[in-house]
């Protein structure tokens, strides 16, 4: 009985043995993780992590190209993409209005003249809005998290998906105002 | 609401310790350890008792270092710091749309950059680390550097357009009425 539950779940002969159930152990049935290991084994097994992957030449983690693409890494990756180009935005603005001539006033009134079509503008608008939207949106996602709240795995592609759909609206209602 | 998330907090410590003692102890750098973290049940009982397939799971601890520096020493209070001002950052865009004045202006300012600062400094760590660099800190202490003086140029600036200018939150009005 207690057998039969554990093969149900997906894990690995080498994951098993991470457990280190009694009952696993007891069941009689050889499991790869315990067989014996030759002493070259044992030292290539004993190697430092990181020499190793150095030695195979292995990309590490952090990784932006190595991963499938998931839904969940994709939002992670936007939420610091939207703090970057917003942060880069920031100093931009705070750089660009000390050394160019003029006052904000004054730059403002240049594009007002330009006379840019509404559409235009609230795609400019959008542009602003929904890097905003979507990363202080999920930036509370994040400080759930960091309260312990929403770690299961539909809940984690729940509220990603409602993150995706609100900073799309709020980014809308943010532009259009 | 205070006592439930100072509850959630306490469930967490483990974890926490358990982070904290990867980033600190790393003076004993090959100790390979399987550790638990928190509660480490049997696999089979847990789902048993209905729980989730995760809760109290063992898993493999190797001992590593994420930050070039061990000399900082209090990673628990940066960040909750970094929490807080995150939590903040919700009323510091409330507040100064309806009160605007040099000193929400100030405020909103301020915990932007902050914000913004652990935010490219994070990536910075992650993403440009000695090991790219055949194990060499200088790229990656030049680059971290690069981060600070970014902020701070940013900071002063906003500084300064808050007092020579219109303050940045009624910028961001005045360009909202276009």
């Amino acid at each position: 009985m207690a057998f039969s539950q554990i093969r149900r779940l997906p894990l690995s002969c080498s994951q098993t043995a991470f457990w280190a159930n009694q009952r696993v152990l007891s069941t009689g049935r050889p499991c790869s993780a315990l067989k014996s290991i030759t002493a070259n084994e044992h030292a290539i097994q004993k190697e430092e992590f990181f020499a190793k992957n150095e030695r195979l030449q292995r990309p590490t983690s952090p990784h932006l190209t190595i991963y499938k693409f998931q839904m969940t890494s994709m939002l992670s990756i936007t939420h610091r993409a939207t703090g970057l180009v917003q942060s880069g935005l920031l100093g931009g603005f705070a750089v660009g209005t000390m050394i160019l001539p003029g006052t904000f006033p004054q730059f403002l009134d240049t594009l007002t003249q330009a006379h840019f079509g509404p559409a235009l503008i609230f795609a400019a608008k959008f542009a602003l809005a929904w890097p905003f939207a979507y990363h202080l949106l999920n930036g509370v996602r994040h400080l759930s998290w960091d309260m312990g709240y929403g770690f299961q795995m539909p809940d984690l592609y729940k509220t990603g998906y409602a993150v995706l759909a609100l900073s799309v609206v709020v980014g809308g209602a943010l532009a259009a105002m | 609401m205070l006592s439930l998330s100072l509850t959630r907090h306490v469930q967490l410590s483990g974890l926490q310790k358990a982070l904290t003692s990867l980033s600190l102890s790393s003076a004993r750098p090959s100790l390979a350890a399987f550790s638990t973290l928190g509660n480490c049940q049997p696999q089979a009982q847990a789902v048993q008792a209905g729980k989730s397939k995760w809760s109290g799971m063992c898993v493999p601890r190797r001992e590593f270092q994420t930050s070039l520096s061990m000399k900082s020493s209090d990673h628990v209070k940066l960040w909750t710091a970094e929490r807080l001002v995150s939590l903040g950052q919700i009323p510091a865009f409330i507040l100064p749309l309806m009160i605007t004045n040099p000193v929400t202006d100030a405020i909103f300012c301020t915990l932007l950059v902050l914000h913004s600062h652990w935010g490219i400094e994070a990536i910075v760590v992650d993403y440009i680390r000695p090991s790219l660099f055949g194990g060499k800190t200088l790229i990656p202490n030049i680059a971290q550097g690069l981060v600070w003086v970014f902020s701070a140029v940013t900071l002063g600036a906003l500084y300064y357009f808050n007092y020579t200018d219109v303050g940045v939150v009624n910028a961001i009005k005045m360009l909202w009425t276009l």
